[in-house]
């Protein structure tokens, strides 16, 4: 099997689709083996390591559901995410707030990616409505202790832009 | 024989950067880790810039570029971005002793792998390899350095040894070796490699620099990981005390391998404490990278 082949293949089942060589011996060793599940994990591994320090919100939110290693493994498997780490993180934003229909993940995850841009000095300007107050859940994200119990429902504006002086503001809507 | 002692940079931390630049001569850097995409284009982050141009003027320290994303064995093709990153970086500061990346691939067809995969040890891959480091040594006229990295899967059809693989490279382009030696425990540990037929088979004396680590045990699938998460072991130093004993005579530098997401968890004051060990061990001495 020429190089080509070889490595097709090999990305292929690291991304958990059917390989193209399947009647090769090597290839179908790979595929049953435990090294194939190591390289997995580490790939994983990897990228929870950076996406948590880089997307503490979000990531506190997921975790919470008991989702986050099943959405950064979706994420793995689906997006064709940059080799450099500054972008990884953004691109998995990007990813949750174009695949998610969880009204409350997509708005966390929208203004922690506006913040983001707002410290890489782009320009921004961000609404966001919320249906719970989001005081309280930046907080309980940020110590981990967030629960959906304690959410207080309502309606809010989040404005997040180059233009204010704080990193955001909200509105009460109610 | 007296050896350049460093550590790993990633140009987050500028505090921790200050706090161990008295403690080594030379400083790794990721241009991977430093780089972000504004407008579409790929560059280096104007903060981490601004420390490596401090480091270059104000402290006499080299700086030892470390790529993780060439992709230097991609069957499509290396990293053009990371050659723009390359490209900046040889163009902004004055102070960079050498340049490396390891012997693997990341992406295919355009895919991140998530990780680094070895390559098959053939006359095909020979032939690439060659090729694209002739190319990059020519564009930068630095010294380019490969390094071995661990095997996670096991080897397709091989007509080389792991050395044999090296040596052929090393003796084709004139490039020279990081040999990890972290990485050559965690091969011996997952796919039984003897080290000592390795060091007899390696032409040591194209290892320009040694990388010491400390990783994890995946204790359910029983495998050593290549994580640079801990300290060093005793058997990390043991090991590379004996590959210096065998006076491997372009060997300049010795490099502790820690990720920042892991400098936190055991403090600015424990990865000195490693730094001061290895300067110790290894007869330190200011004079190591005088030209």
């Amino acid at each position: 099997m020429n190089l080509q082949h070889l490595q097709t293949d090999l990305c292929a089942l690291i991304k958990s689709r059917p390989a193209i060589n399947t009647d090769d011996e090597y290839i179908s060793h790979i595929n049953s083996s435990k090294h194939l599940v190591l390289v997995k994990k580490i790939a994983l591994w990897w990228r929870k390591i950076q996406i948590e320090n880089s997307c503490r919100l979000t990531a506190a939110l997921l975790k919470s559901k008991n989702e986050f290693e099943i959405t950064l493994s979706d994420f793995l498997k689906d997006a064709k995410y940059s080799a450099f780490r500054e972008e990884v993180y953004i691109q998995f934003l990007q990813y949750i707030i174009s695949t998610n229909s969880d009204a409350l993940l997509f708005c966390v995850a929208e203004f922690e990616l506006s913040l983001i841009q707002l410290k890489l000095n782009q320009h921004v300007q961000k609404f966001i409505i919320w249906n719970y107050e989001p005081y309280q859940i930046i907080n309980d994200l940020l110590k981990n202790i967030f629960t959906e119990d304690t959410l207080i429902h309502g309606k809010y504006l989040v404005e997040i832009s180059t233009n204010n002086k704080e990193l955001f503001t909200v509105k009460n809507l109610n | 024989m007296s050896y350049s002692i460093g550590t790993t940079y990633e140009g987050k931390n500028f505090t921790y950067l200050k706090e161990i630049i008295p403690f080594v001569r030379h400083i790794e850097v990721s241009p991977d880790s430093i780089a972000h995409k504004k407008n579409g284009i790929i560059s280096v982050n104007e903060t981490a810039i601004k420390q490596l141009e401090w480091i270059d003027n104000a402290t006499g320290i080299s700086i030892l570029l470390h790529g993780v994303g060439l992709s230097i064995g991609s069957y499509d093709g290396y990293s053009k971005d990371y050659i723009k990153l390359l490209d900046e970086l040889f163009g902004k500061l004055n102070n960079i002793r050498w340049h490396s990346e390891h012997l693997a691939y990341t992406m295919v067809n355009g895919e991140n792998l998530g990780t680094m995969l070895t390559l098959p040890k053939t006359d095909e891959v020979l032939d690439m390899i060659c090729t694209r480091v002739d190319t990059i040594q020519k564009k930068y006229k630095k010294l380019f350095l490969l390094e071995n990295v661990i095997s996670m899967l096991p080897s397709s059809a091989c007509k080389y040894s792991d050395a044999a693989f090296l040596n052929k490279i090393t003796s084709l382009t004139g490039c020279g070796l990081i040999l990890d030696v972290y990485n050559l425990e965690c091969d011996a540990a997952n796919f039984n490699l003897n080290i000592n037929t390795f060091l007899e088979e390696l032409n040591l004396n194209t290892v320009y620099e040694m990388h010491l680590a400390g990783g994890a045990t995946d204790t359910e699938l029983n495998f050593k990981m290549d994580i640079h998460s801990q300290l060093l072991a005793d058997s990390t130093i043991e090991l590379a005390q004996t590959i210096i004993d065998r006076h491997p005579i372009n060997l300049t530098a010795i490099t502790f391998e820690m990720l920042e997401e892991f400098v936190g968890h055991h403090g600015s004051v424990a990865i000195i404490n490693e730094l001061n060990k290895l300067s110790e061990i290894f007869n330190y001495e200011l004079t190591a990278f005088a030209d």
